[in-house]
This record gives C-alpha cells, sequence and structure tokens, in this order.
C-alpha cells in the first residue's frame, strides 16, 4: 500500500495551521500537526516527515507545550531526521541575524517570510516537493519519468527528488541505499536523464547523466 | 576531521552576514555555504574552501594537513595552518569562489555536490584534494604550509586517482604551492 510522504507542521495559531494541512492535503501529502514544540517532539518520536515547516514564534501555544523550543525541535531534525527539509514559515526570518540563530540549531534550514502570506508558502513547498528534476517530476507524492509517463512511489525516491530540490544530499542506511540502487535501475530502464549518484559516507544525490565523448 | 559531504565553503567568521552574502550569490548546486564561528571552526567538517575575516586564527588547527582553498578577508592573522590568499573584501571572495567553481582543466571540471566529472563524462567521487587543487588551478596553484607527511600523503592521493584515470595531469609541489600541470606525456584513458 502507497502512504504519502509526511509534512510535519508546526504552527501555534490554529487557523493557519488547519490553512497549512489543507496545503499539504492538496499537494497529496500527508500532515503531521503540532500546535507546540512539545508535541512537535513527540510527533517526531513517531513519524519521518519529508518536509517540516516550522513557525518559530509559539507565543500562543499553551504553556505546557512550551516545555521543548522550537529550537529543540530544529536540533531533533538535524540530529535524528537528516533527510527531513526544514522550511521555517515566519515573521521571525527577515533578518540575517534571525536566520543566523535558526542555522544553529539547523545549518540547512529553509526560510519563508510570514509576510508573503500563505500563497507564497504554498508554492514553496510545491517547488519542493513539486518541482523536476531532470526529466523527473515529483507529483503528489510519487516520481514520475515525465517523457514515459511511469511512476515510481517509493519513498526513497521522492526523498531523493525532494533532497534535490533543496541542493541537499541525502543519508541511507543499508536498506535504503538498496532502494537507492533500485530506483537507480529504474532510471536506467526508463532512460531517465538522471542518476542515483553514490557521494561516499551513505550519501547520495540525484544528479544529471553526463553525455559521454563525442563518437 | 571528516570530509563534509557536500563541497562546501566555511565561512570563518564573528558575525554571519558574510555567510548569507555568499550562500545567496554562489550557486547552491556546486557548493553549500556554511558558518563558523572562530571559537567552532575546528567542529565543522573540512570544507572545500574556507574564507575567514578578522584577527583570530580560530581552532583551525585540525585544517593544517588538509588540501583546502584558504582566503581571508583582510590581514591573515599569525596563527593561520595554512598560507591564506588576502581578500580586500567579502565580494573579492564571492569573485573567486565562483572563478574556481568553474575551472576546468584537461576537460576536469567539479560535479554537482561534490566529487569530479572526468572528460569522457563519468563521476569521480571521493576526490577532495583534486577538487581543492582544480580550484585553486586558476590562481596558479594552491599554496600550503611546510610539507608535513600527511600533506604529503594528500598530494600523492591526488596524483594516484590522475594517474588511475589517465588524466593528463600532474600534481606539482613549487616554492610553497600545490599545483595541477599539464602532462603532456600522459595520453588520456
Amino acid at each position: 500500500m502507497f502512504a504519502p510522504p509526511e509534512v510535519l507542521l508546526l504552527e501555534d495559531d490554529l487557523h493557519e495551521l488547519r490553512a497549512l494541512e489543507a496545503i499539504v492535503r492538496s499537494a497529496s501529502l500527508e500532515p503531521v500537526t503540532a500546535s507546540g514544540p512539545a508535541q512537535a517532539l513527540s510527533r517526531l518520536d513517531h513519524h519521518r516527515p519529508l518536509l517540516a515547516v516550522i513557525d518559530l514564534d509559539m507565543s500562543r501555544a499553551p504553556a505546557a507545550e512550551r516545555r521543548g523550543g522550537v529550537h529543540d525541535v530544529l536540533r531533533r531534525l538535524h540530529t535524528r531526521h537528516l533527510n527531513c527539509i526544514p522550511l521555517v514559515y515566519s515573521a521571525g526570518v527577515e533578518t540575517i541575524d534571525d536566520q543566523a540563530r535558526v542555522y544553529e540549531s539547523h545549518p540547512h534550514a529553509l526560510f519563508q517570510s510570514k509576510r508573503h502570506g500563505l500563497p507564497r508558502l504554498l508554492q514553496r513547498i510545491e517547488s519542493l516537493l513539486g518541482g523536476r528534476v531532470g526529466d523527473l517530476a515529483l507529483r503528489r507524492g510519487v516520481v514520475e519519468h515525465v517523457p514515459s509517463g511511469r511512476t515510481i512511489n517509493h519513498r526513497v525516491a521522492v526523498t531523493l527528488v525532494a533532497a534535490r530540490r533543496a541542493n541537499r544530499s541525502v543519508v541511507l542506511r543499508d536498506s535504503d541505499a538498496r532502494a537507492a540502487r533500485r530506483f537507480g535501475d529504474w532510471l536506467d530502464e526508463v532512460g531517465s536523464t538522471v542518476l542515483v549518484r553514490a557521494l561516499g559516507g551513505r550519501h547520495y544525490q540525484l544528479a544529471p547523466r553526463e553525455p559521454g565523448p563525442p563518437p | 576531521m571528516r570530509q563534509a559531504a557536500l563541497r562546501t565553503l566555511l565561512v570563518v567568521s564573528e558575525r554571519p552576514h558574510p555567510w548569507a552574502f555568499l550562500r545567496d550569490r554562489l550557486d547552491p548546486d556546486l557548493v553549500t555555504v556554511a558558518w563558523a564561528r572562530p571559537a567552532d571552526a575546528g567542529r565543522a567538517g573540512a570544507p572545500w574552501m574556507l574564507a575567514g575575516a578578522g584577527e583570530d586564527a580560530g581552532a583551525l588547527g585540525p585544517l593544517r594537513d588538509r588540501l583546502l582553498c584558504w582566503r581571508w578577508v583582510g590581514p591573515a592573522p599569525a596563527g593561520l595552518p595554512a598560507p591564506a590568499t588576502t581578500c580586500r573584501d567579502w565580494h573579492q571572495v564571492a569573485a573567486g569562489a565562483e572563478r574556481a567553481l568553474s575551472a576546468r582543466l584537461a576537460g576536469l571540471r567539479l560535479a554537482p555536490g561534490c566529487g569530479l566529472v572526468l572528460p569522457d563524462g563519468s563521476y569521480l567521487p571521493r576526490a577532495a584534494g583534486l577538487e581543492a587543487l582544480l580550484a585553486a588551478h586558476p590562481d596558479g596553484g594552491l599554496p600550503v604550509g611546510p610539507p608535513t607527511p600527511r600533506l604529503r600523503a594528500a598530494a600523492r592521493r591526488a596524483a594516484e586517482l590522475l594517474r588511475r584515470h589517465g588524466l593528463p595531469l600532474r600534481v606539482a609541489w613549487d616554492a610553497g604551492r600545490l599545483a595541477l600541470t599539464e602532462d603532456h606525456g600522459v595520453r588520456p584513458a
């Protein structure tokens, strides 16, 4: 059975949380919602989200929820959820100093200012989880080889495409590395312009297939 | 110290602004820009290029025997473990990094993420030393410190990769610089 990729949503404004949830569902992804940092940390014990959309300002969260801070969530993502892409959606990422504070908790966090509103956030999520890499597209949580229309829905394939959109590598355990190799075989089979590249140290990344030397 | 998984330009500065400037300017497909304060710089993975500023050489000792490109904005502090190319400002660092990222020699170039693309289009992973040498090629090579055994081993490994892949290049060690030079005696594989 196909389980759509999960997106962690940490937002203390319940109205915005519902709006984010709808956005994620409209992209055929599974929202994992949290209205405070403690709940988010608890969710991360049981889920492996592909993307985490995180609001920095938790002033509306109940006091019990603020036992842990947003930066604890970012640090947990950085240390234990290496392949999750954190997208900090906040009014507090306008300045370089704001961004540097986030960087110290998670050096690969992406930023999206709340000033630009939910439509821009949706575009950003779509660009990460719905964009193209070579002749591959992420559509509704599955990877599609656009020229042939063939699809693959394995979590590792989806993770590799999303990571490439964020200019990141993916760290894989042995079992997932086998899945990455199978995905590589599938790319060969469909004649994709993209291949799976082992970078060493369990890191993998999608890369364009280089043309060979002229005959 | 481990090599960073992706090609990384490590900014060593007290304030994060140069990091943000370079992050927004350099091609993220080719290089990840990281930031560390001088006191924390030794904890980061070994980068492809290090660019620093200020009078504090920080905790950079672990990078002493690594092949990497060193840049310093303003006068370099005395305690740096390797000679740094001095830059006027961060714009000059950015321009130099862009030039380094697009370096090509005998058909060899930097691959996206990390590693090298060989002249026949194939991919060469785990070649951090060669990546640094290729990046330093437009500037006449990589300034290095005294030839320690580890530094010699890194240079030998780079030379061995060139030989194994039949590349018409060699690693030349001359006047405190390590440089890639064309070797016309080698027939490309």
